[in-house]
């Protein structure tokens, strides 16, 4: 308690305050445009946060992911276009309250429910999380595979449309992430004699290059397009009435969301339907959803912005992101000399607490900000592209440089950036490459650990009660994620 | 039939093979299953196995998916394929010619290119003024405030 105590006197410091604004900013702007996203915002912005200590960069990266969900719901009320796959069920109802002169009223409730399912997420997080840690300092490499088993099972979730290419994805992923020296043996593994590639493929670059470049060379090919605001933003404020009518499903929609964050690769999309479909099952009046309910905008916005806080969790506490956020999160603090997982836990408690409190005032300050910016978000979708996307190419590509001083990781992330667009245009989606090129290192040093210290008796994993129900749980999700594809009820993250 | 998934999951079969054979050079290690070679060889043969799934369900169609690629959308959608080929070229060349060229000239010709690629009706003035401001706001942003060593072109030395 004492630590978290001294945490509000870190985090109220005035440039952590600035940095907390700064961020919510851009995540919301990122958020609220089309086809862009949380994710691609904090991949550009992590080389700025060399310079910075641990927790202000934290603070920065942690209020884009929060004000990017957010952000995504904007644009999904005004012109019916979500700015995240998260926001997309917000359309249903939202588009349709603004039809009827509602739109600021939806945006409104968006952002309060928003906020209630972030705090609630952050919450959880906090009680949760280091009694985890405790459990996670025990783990050996054999448990530590099967976890990454577990979340490597995530890329199953975010395949987009098709299970088979996302898997082909993820493979390929794995393949890249055994470029470089082989951490157990001396020798460098398929680097072409290129010495840059001895110490591997480096993340950033190569996640700067797959969301970046790749998009900006996306919108490149459609060309210049401009979408007019046909909605009438109205009213802002919701009455006590219209507030009070949505706390029930936007407390369900917090539950649902914590809990989806929490398993790897579940992410905001699926959780934001799946409470949708909740809240619609219990109405009493299901027949208004889809035709203007708040509730219908309510759910599903608490439950996005919830997921923050659980998908932080495993990330945190056992150092295995479950998604491609928390993967670039994750990245970025290794970055700064910190390696996610129990150690950090053990050891750096003064960055832990911070972190958590950072994302309680990061949710508050994205009620004050979303509600002053309200008029002028409702109007991104002007932003021209002709000017945005030849700035996200320049960031991306000295983001990438400014890492290491190296022309290299310029290479490396105009490569992926070509390679993410040419896989996105076949339908191979791309967070598969980059949730498989932060794990599969983690998993192949784990599992060949464990062959070493059981001689290659590979029974060692079905022998380990965590490690057993691991497994179990892995071949469940992926065995119900496979089902649901096939019954045509698999929602994608991708 | 589709054409592009026939060619990805050949262009797939290839880098496993690529995989596997890489794998055969490496070093033998006392417990086989925590060798350096036994994770990509998994993955090789994991990526095969896909990879003629997906060209086997590729041959079985007689007819496009309803939920189609870019490629069928084309009929759709009016898209601009060669603008983003002469994009990844100016990146690529933006790349390599940082060292020779410098920051500055690389970025404000990188920046003008793109921004005229996007534009349906060039605004000259325009693209120039946004150019040398990013290119102004990038070096003040990245060699004086981070610090970072901007490369100053080897023509200027």
């Amino acid at each position: 308690m004492e630590g978290f105590i001294h945490s509000l006197s870190v985090i109220f410091q005035p440039v952590n305050i600035l940095l907390n604004i700064a961020g919510m900013f851009i995540g919301i702007l990122f958020g609220a445009l089309p086809g862009l996203t949380a994710t691609l915002a904090i991949a550009l912005l992590v080389p700025f946060t060399f310079g910075l200590p641990p927790v202000p960069s934290m603070i920065l990266l942690l209020s884009i992911y929060n004000g990017g969900m957010y952000g995504g719901s904007i644009t999904a009320v005004t012109i019916r276009t979500p700015g995240a796959p998260a926001n997309a069920v917000t359309v249903l109802d939202g588009y349709q309250l603004a039809l009827q002169g509602k739109a600021g009223i939806a945006i409104s409730i968006s952002l309060i429910a928003g906020t209630i399912g972030g705090l609630f997420s952050c919450l959880v997080m906090i009680f949760l999380s280091p009694p985890l840690s405790r459990i996670a300092l025990k783990f050996s490499p054999v448990e530590y595979f099967t976890v990454a088993l577990f979340g490597l099972s995530a890329i199953f979730a975010i395949s987009g449309r098709s299970l088979l290419k996302g898997t082909i994805s993820g493979i390929l992923g794995l393949i890249i992430s055994t470029v470089g020296m082989d951490e157990i043996l001396p020798i460098p593994r398929f680097t072409m004699g290129i010495r840059d590639l001895q110490t591997g493929i480096p993340f950033l670059p190569a996640v700067i290059g797959l969301f970046a470049l790749s998009e900006a060379f996306r919108v490149i090919e459609k060309g210049e397009v401009l979408t007019e605001i046909t909605a009438k933003i109205g009213r802002i404020l919701p009455t006590w009435k219209e507030f009070t009518g949505t706390v029930k499903e936007t407390i369900r929609g917090s539950i649902i969301g914590t809990w989806i964050g929490m398993l790897p690769g579940a992410g905001g999309a699926i959780a934001a339907f799946m409470a949708y479909g909740e809240s619609r099952r219990a109405s009493r009046h299901p027949e208004r959803f889809g035709k203007g309910e708040l509730n219908g905008v309510a759910s599903p916005e608490a439950a996005n912005n919830a997921v923050t806080g659980g998908a932080m969790i495993p990330m945190m506490t056992l150092g295995i992101p479950g998604d491609t956020v928390t993967a670039v999160l994750m990245s970025a603090l290794i970055i700064q000399g910190l390696q996610p997982g129990p150690f950090l836990f053990r050891d750096h408690m003064n960055v832990v607490y911070p972190i958590f409190s950072a994302m309680i005032l990061s949710n508050l300050i994205m009620l004050l900000m979303g509600f002053a910016l309200l008029p002028l978000t409702s109007h991104l979708a002007y932003v021209k592209k002709d000017v945005l996307v030849p700035i996200i190419a320049i960031l991306g590509i000295l983001g990438s440089f400014t890492i290491s001083g190296s022309l290299f990781y310029v290479g490396i992330a105009v490569f992926f950036g070509i390679l993410g667009y040419i896989l996105e245009r076949y339908d191979f989606p791309v967070a598969p490459v980059c949730l498989a090129l932060i794990l599969g290192p983690i998993a192949e040093n784990s599992l060949r650990q464990s062959m070493i210290m059981s001689r290659g008796d590979v029974t060692i994993f079905f022998t380990r009660p965590i490690s057993l129900i691991l497994i179990i749980l892995t071949i469940l999700s992926v065995g119900i994620l496979i089902y649901r594809q096939k019954k045509g009820t698999f929602i994608s993250e991708g | 039939m589709k054409v592009s998934e026939i060619l990805a999951s050949i262009l797939g079969l290839l880098l496993s093979i690529a995989t596997y054979w890489g794998t055969l050079y490496f070093p033998k290690f006392p417990t086989p299953l925590a060798g350096p070679d036994f994770f990509p060889r998994l993955l090789a043969i994991l990526l095969a196995i896909l990879c003629l799934v997906l060209l086997f369900e590729a041959l079985r169609k007689r007819k496009p998916s309803p939920v189609g690629s870019a490629e069928e959308a084309k009929g759709s959608k009016q898209t601009f394929f060669w603008r983003v080929i002469l994009a990844m070229g100016v990146s690529i060349l933006y790349f390599l010619g940082m060292r020779v060229f410098g920051f500055l000239i690389c970025t404000f010709s990188y920046f003008a290119f793109l921004m005229l690629l996007m534009q349906s009706k060039k605004k000259i003035l325009k693209t120039i003024i946004w150019s040398a401001a990013t290119t102004a706001v990038t070096y003040v942003t990245f060699g004086m405030v981070l610090r970072a060593t901007l490369p100053m072109g080897s023509i200027f030395r």
